[in-house]
């Protein structure tokens, strides 16, 4: 029987009587809160996200996850926000945003910022540069442990000569110096959070009620059920175009989704394969999908994981690695696990990058050279058609987390291809903060890893030797090249932006040719929307950076989009 | 009684300080640790993690980790919450109130229904209602609670959309609405994870006052009150249901563990935020103050559920009253 008629009825039904209570209640219980203003022209309305996590903290300092990032994004304002082209090199393309204007020193040392004279916190409070350099002692202090800390340190000072203007002094001239002053810091103000204890700030009622001078304005948050912005109506950028936004908890997938396909929800990301056929024979819902900048790679671990100071037994050798790269069938992997949803991986990098290189060099899939290329190296098969080479077989565990379905996937894949190349293959799935711990610890063989990257790609950290042997090193794998790193330390110093894409391609081609991993897929970034919504601009980087400008039509309006602005306003 | 009271009271902090030493173990044993996720974003390095643990006093001993809990705990302080951003004692009073009101009504109306279902089918045993309500009740409590969940979930909120898909309240419309429509908003959103639990452990119920009635059905007493002319209705529901009540009365405290079990994956589906999700986003995110707390609550819970039992063994078998 088509449940569908059925279904369409009963959600009608549903949403009649859920606007019915919202209409009459009011008048017959009394003491509802009701919203008489009306905004004016297209603006209005009110988008419900669906996610499967909280926020990790609302005080921009303290951020590191998506969902944190998310709902900063909207309370706080960064002083130009970068482009969509998501250029990095010098300030081309950057927006102004609390910065009306910059100008650049003739050394190129320092960038002076001139504020919005018209730029208030959510308070009343004008934004200042002391604000400004308020936030970078903030982003900057050990005691607060700014995940993005780092990336800040090529800033020297921040220097106030008055209240609308702050000027960044930095060490070095670098091509991302603007995109290091501007990108990750979000401005906060320094009446609120100056007296707070640096170490103490997520027990701030700041932490708990930011106030910020974004488009959206902090509303209400329950944690781990929901949390509200609304539109700031006297913004100095313009008031946002929806009346508010609201984040909506739901740690399982299912349920997540379900909110989504049930009406409940106007936004998902990211959407799986399994659910494409509900969302497009659903008439309300639009499946988006753009370049994400995720890549995911089958990582080897070049280093005993017992012993560091010596090569892995098996993958210390190039040639095997080599030969495992050759044996994966890539193309047939992704087709697998994510349909259409994801495109094969073309190193450590994505497509979304600006000038990026999709002619680089491969290693093929080619089974008849792996097979050749492990017997030549004395990796024979036995009876059982699994190899060994002197007495030892030629196996190894690979770990997986088990909060991606996809990499679940991939390594049952893997596990069978290797196995026809007579390679033992043990998966090992662990849940997220296992797998952690043994990607910190180097403590694996090989491992189905996966990066998000931010526009400027943070390559040194993550395939660098300084990032295998420094302190704070995420090269899990240890691949350590020299030429690689002249190659890649060449390409981030360079400011003529073809010599750096030259350079870049050329570490690509050492790390690829080098195989410390085999680069497997790049997931295409896919939202479902209600289609009721016109979403301005996704950027690559983030889908909801211009969630200010996303509108509704006016025609096809939802109750929940008529209730209007924050009361409190 | 008093004293029967203050003994049980006794042994139920020794249980819990055992089990919250265990757990202390166990749980910083676990490999991971609050601060090893976020591996996606290569920002977070190592050293941001490092001083991160350092900041929650991670970097020590672990005997000067538990020498410092114990000492807090002492003090009635119950740590903060990494995973939640606010003192646990926050997150738990939030919690416990949500999971008090669905595992309450649960555990009522599934004692309730699982009686008056095991009556209907001994006035009937053996008829097709009886072999159909045996049957649908062995299905039900043979299918795990998440499992029950989701699929009420599926049937009667996106193929049937009847129930809102989670939550306990609206996440849109609820702060606008009065008094009144609030509480209709709240009802209609624990229809389904309550029909889950009820359902769950109401067919558990249900199976053993079946049994329990059965057995005292031939018993003498019974046969006598229906030879001085009874009527069926009376004889079992004033002279056997009174007798066969004590494996119920059992199972009340068996049931109210099972419950707190199950509610943790019922209220994950339906994303109800009580204390299952906190355990479930404690366990999974290594947050060990949070982690410990709720074991703590969860043996109180457990260890009052068999004290209802014991008190209840009492009042219904007065041979058991000076014992």
């Amino acid at each position: 029987m088509d449940m569908a008629p059925v279904r369409r009825n009963l959600l009608a039904m549903r949403t009649r009587v859920g606007h019915l209570l919202v209409a009459l209640l009011p008048v017959l219980l009394g003491g509802c809160e009701t919203q008489k203003e009306k905004p004016s022209g297209p603006a209005g309305g009110t988008v419900v996200i669906a996610v499967a996590a909280d926020v990790d903290a609302l005080i921009p300092p303290l951020v590191s996850s998506i969902q944190g990032r998310q709902v900063t994004d909207q309370i706080f304002d960064r002083l130009a926000d970068i482009g969509d082209s998501l250029n990095t090199t010098g300030d081309y393309g950057f927006r102004p945003r609390l910065a009306e204007r910059w100008t650049w020193s003739p050394d190129s040392l320092s960038i002076t910022f001139s504020l919005n004279p018209l730029a208030r916190w959510h308070d009343g409070r004008p934004v200042t540069s002391r604000d400004v350099q308020f936030t970078h002692q903030l982003f900057q202090d050990p005691d607060v442990a700014a995940p993005m800390a780092a990336l800040l340190s090529n800033i020297d000072s921040v220097s106030t000569p008055d209240s609308l203007t702050a000027v960044f002094w930095f060490k070095a001239r670098s091509p991302r110096q603007f995109f290091d002053a501007v990108y990750n810091v979000h401005i906060v103000p320094e009446h609120l959070l100056g007296s707070a204890p640096r170490g103490q700030l997520r027990a701030t009622p700041f932490a708990r009620s930011p106030v910020g001078s974004g488009r959206f304005r902090f509303a209400r948050w329950q944690p781990a059920v929901s949390l509200e912005v609304v539109a700031d109506t006297n913004n100095y950028a313009g008031r946002a175009k929806l009346d508010r936004v609201i984040w909506t908890v739901s740690p399982d997938f299912t349920t997540a989704s379900t909110k989504l396909l049930a009406g409940e929800a106007d936004v998902f990301e990211p959407v799986r394969p399994e659910m494409i056929p509900e969302i497009r024979k659903n008439p309300s819902l639009r499946l988006t999908t753009y370049p994400g900048l995720d890549y995911t790679f089958l990582q080897f671990n070049l280093r005993d994981p017992r012993r560091r100071s010596a090569p892995h037994a098996l993958f210390g050798d190039r040639r095997l690695r080599t030969a495992l790269s050759m044996a994966i069938d890539r193309e047939s992997l992704v087709r697998n696990v994510f349909d259409t949803l994801a495109r094969v991986a073309i190193g450590p990098t994505v497509r979304g990058y600006v000038g990026a290189d999709e002619s680089l060099p491969q290693i093929r899939y080619d089974t008849t050279a792996a097979n050749r290329l492990l017997d030549s190296l004395g990796w024979t098969r036995g009876a059982n058609r699994m190899r060994s080479r002197a007495g030892r077989p030629l196996a190894f565990t690979l770990v997986t987390p088990t909060s991606s379905r996809a990499r679940g996937r991939a390594a049952v894949i893997i596990q069978e291809q290797l196995r026809k190349l007579g390679v033992a293959v043990e998966i090992e799935s662990l849940d997220n903060a296992a797998f952690s711990t043994r990607m910190q610890g180097r403590s694996f063989d090989a491992a189905l890893g996966g990066w998000h990257l931010d526009p400027a790609p943070g390559i040194r950290q993550t395939w660098g030797s300084a990032g295998s042997t420094g302190p704070g090193g995420n090269n899990f794998g240890s691949y350590e090249s020299a030429e690689f790193d002249m190659r890649v330390d060449s390409a981030l110093s360079t400011m003529d932006p073809v010599r750096a894409h030259a350079w870049m391609r050329r570490a690509y081609e050492v790390i690829i040719r080098d195989a410390p991993a085999v680069w497997l897929y790049e997931p295409l970034s896919a939202i479902a929307l209600h289609s009721r919504i016109k979403p301005a601009t996704l950027r690559r980087d983030a889908w909801w950076a211009h969630l200010a400008d996303w509108t509704i039509d006016p025609a096809a309006r939802l109750p929940r989009d008529n209730i209007g602005p924050a009361p409190s306003q | 009684m008093i004293a029967f009271l203050l003994r049980r009271a006794a042994h139920t902090l020794v249980v819990v300080a055992a089990v919250a030493t265990l757990v202390f173990a166990l749980v910083h044993l676990a490999p991971g640790d609050p601060f090893a996720g976020s591996l996606d974003n290569p920002n977070v390095t190592e050293e941001v993690r490092a001083r991160w643990r350092a900041a929650y006093g991670l970097d020590q001993p672990l005997p000067v980790q538990y020498g410092r809990y114990l000492s807090r705990l002492a003090r009635g302080d119950l740590g903060w919450s990494f995973s939640r951003q606010q003192p646990v004692a926050s997150v738990i009073g939030e919690a416990i109130p949500r999971t008090l009101l669905l595992v309450g009504l649960a555990l009522v109306l599934a004692f309730a229904a699982g009686v008056a279902l095991a009556l209907a089918q001994t006035r009937r045993r053996g008829r097709p209602f009886d072999r159909v309500a045996s049957g649908v009740s062995l299905v039900l409590l043979s299918i795990p609670d998440f499992w029950l969940g989701l699929l009420l979930l599926l049937a009667f909120s996106y193929w049937l959309p009847l129930f809102p898909v989670g939550g306990m309240t609206d996440a849109v419309e609820y702060p606008y609405l009065g008094i009144g429509g609030r509480l209709l908003d709240r009802a209609h959103h624990i229809v389904l994870p309550l029909a889950t639990l009820v359902l769950a452990a109401g067919a558990v119920v249900a199976r053993y006052q079946r049994a329990a009635l059965l057995e005292v059905l031939p018993r003498d007493y019974i046969r006598s009150a229906r030879a001085k002319g009874v009527g069926e209705k009376e004889v079992i529901a004033r002279h056997a249901l009174r007798n066969a009540l004590m494996p119920s009365i059992t199972l009340l405290g068996t049931s109210l563990p099972a419950l707190v079990g199950g509610v943790v994956f019922v209220e994950k589906v339906f994303s109800w935020p009580g204390m299952g999700l906190v355990a479930v986003d404690a366990v999974s995110s290594r947050d060990y103050p949070l982690v410990l707390a709720v074991v703590i609550v969860g043996t109180i819970v457990v260890a009052a559920g068999n004290l209802l039992a014991d008190v209840l063994y009492r009042v219904a078998d007065p041979r058991l009253r000076d014992a």
